[in-house]
């Protein structure tokens, strides 16, 4: 399992890797928006948690479809089936090295596009904290989206489709929940928690549908 | 499997009758006629009586558009539950009917979820003086659709028939445990930002006059989407058919040419 | 006869007719095109593979 880890992280950093792209698509994005809205610092202050959220979404949805499309050009997916015991702990550590080498570096990176928002200190920590206890969801749901479109050529855009209804409640109470800690009547504690459970509940449910699924498309 | 079908009588020995497709198209060929006969009664008979209704005291002649807007929506949500339940029946019976159901109830729902929310856009516009509202109801919908087009593109984008049936029920699966919790999402969403200033008008108990048409039309609604979801899954068997005899023309044009080459 | 409202009425109306007949259509059309996609099929010689079981196995 471990070692599957660290396989799977290697891979993702090594030239080649998505990575660095998840990055600097979330660059991309958060610097389009001050275009697009006018260089107006307080607008920019307000929506910049909103921003943020959807950007990290967006470049958390750019690599899914990598997740186990490269293992399946390869064959190593057909070896990992036939040999492991539990397809859903698999895809449960593939999830967590995906969320590792993707979706952390990008929202260790968001105190700068904070920044960039014209955002206060504790508007960007209730971010990072969202951030954090939120992605991991979307990664637990894109693994049922990419396992449903393993076998297409081109899934990507299709898997975007198909999951982004699911993530949008994700979304709803990491959202809620920034401006929570931001605006006084507004509670944070309940969203947060709520975000918590999403996260917990789509770790158990994703990966066991997903590994279902694999099992499913190869025999 | 084998167990089942001859120990049970009556209707699941019908049942998994109808999972002989030639035995399916049998029956197909005389329901659809007869529902599109029930259908077309209905209509007249739901239409005749809509429009002889008198103008409501608080929306005026706009209820007119509630006798087409309620069905499509009930027909929206019933076209889903039908997927789900094949779904299930895809899953865990693997009946082979299921898929079919499944493939050809994704494009009548998404064609009646628009016509939902389209003639709800029509029917909130002079009621409420806006055309949409994000409100828990309405949101759902709209998800609904794309959940709806996302199907649709899945399996148009699977050409082999078993791999793109465990794919979309899984997805159909997935999706209705997720209606409740985006309508609660939304819910939450609204009652933290200002509450829309539209104001909804509140339900009194419906009049008969109202209440007649509106259960006709509905009614008329789900036979039409039964004759439609019958045709469409007729359509399905015989593309599957056609695809499977295609392939066994081309097996025995090889088999044929390798003897030759000998 | 729908005082006001008739520029919200007759367009609700007019596109549910529409779409529903063009549902309807569209799945004339593919039915139509199967049947004659079997009829080419069945000519040159092909036949089904359950064909030939149909009757032994209608018990099941």
């Amino acid at each position: 399992m471990m070692s599957l880890l660290l396989r799977d992280m290697r891979l993702a950093f090594r030239v080649g890797g998505g990575a660095l792209t998840g990055i600097l698509f979330f660059l991309v994005v958060v610097t389009i928006v001050p275009f697009a809205v006018g260089p107006d610092l307080n607008l920019l202050s307000k929506i910049g948690p909103a921003i943020l959220w959807i950007a990290a979404l967006l470049a958390s949805l750019l690599g899914l479809d990598r997740l186990f499309q490269q293992d399946r050009e390869d064959g190593t997916l057909d070896v990992i089936i036939i040999q492991s015991h539990s397809l859903t702990a698999i895809v449960f550590i593939k999830c967590l090295s995906h969320w590792l080498a993707n979706g952390l570096p990008l929202i260790l990176a968001t105190p700068i596009f904070g920044l960039f928002m014209n955002m206060e200190p504790l508007a960007i920590a209730a971010v990072l904290a969202t951030l954090i206890v939120g992605t991991p969801a979307i990664t637990f749901i894109g693994a049922v989206g990419a396992a449903a479109t393993v076998s297409l050529p081109r899934g990507g855009l299709l898997l975007a489709v198909l999951i982004l209804p699911l993530v949008i409640p994700v979304l709803i109470f990491g959202v809620s929940a920034t401006y929570g800690a931001i605006q006084d009547p507004a509670p944070f504690t309940s969203p947060f928690l709520i975000l918590c459970a999403l996260t917990l509940f789509f770790s158990v449910l994703g990966p066991i549908t997903a590994g279902w699924m694999l099992a499913q498309s190869t025999d | 499997m084998t167990d089942v079908t001859t120990k049970s009588v009556g209707f699941w020995a019908w049942f998994w009758d109808l999972a002989n497709p030639t035995r399916f198209l049998a029956v197909a060929s005389w329901l659809i006629p007869v529902l599109a006969i029930i259908t077309v009664t209905l209509l007249g008979i739901g239409l005749y009586l809509g429009f002889s209704a008198p103008q409501d005291y608080q929306q005026g002649a706009t209820v007119q558009i509630m006798f087409i807007h309620v069905p499509s929506s009930w027909i929206a949500m019933m076209c889903y539950s039908v997927m789900s339940v094949s779904a299930l029946g895809s899953l865990v019976w693997r009946h082979p009917l299921a898929d079919v159901s499944i493939r050809a109830a994704a494009p009548i729902g998404a064609a009646f979820t628009f016509l939902a929310l389209l003639t709800g856009s029509l029917w909130g516009k002079p009621m409420w003086g806006t055309w949409w509202v994000w409100d828990a109801r309405l949101t759902s919908v709209l998800i609904l659709f794309i959940i709806y087009m996302g199907l649709i593109a899945l399996s148009r984008a699977i050409e082999e028939p078993i791999t793109a049936a465990r794919s979309l029920a899984i997805i159909t699966l997935i999706g209705f445990i997720n209606i409740p919790i985006i309508k609660f999402s939304v819910n939450w969403w609204n009652t933290l930002h200002q509450p829309a200033s539209v104001s909804r008008l509140a339900k009194p108990a419906m009049d008969v006059v109202f209440l007649y048409p509106l259960l006709t039309m509905a009614l008329a609604y789900t036979t039409l989407f039964f004759t439609l979801h019958l045709m469409a899954m007729r359509n399905e068997i015989l593309r599957r058919r056609i695809r499977s005899m295609r392939m066994s023309a081309a097996r025995r044009i090889d088999t044929q040419s390798a003897s030759q080459g000998n | 006869m729908f005082g006001d409202h008739a520029a919200f009425i007759i367009p609700a109306y007019a596109v549910s007719i529409l779409v529903i007949l063009l549902l309807i259509i569209w799945l004339r059309i593919q039915y139509s095109n199967r049947q004659k996609e079997l009829l080419i099929l069945e000519q040159s010689g092909v036949k089904r593979r359950a064909a030939k079981t149909q009757g032994e196995n209608s018990g099941k």
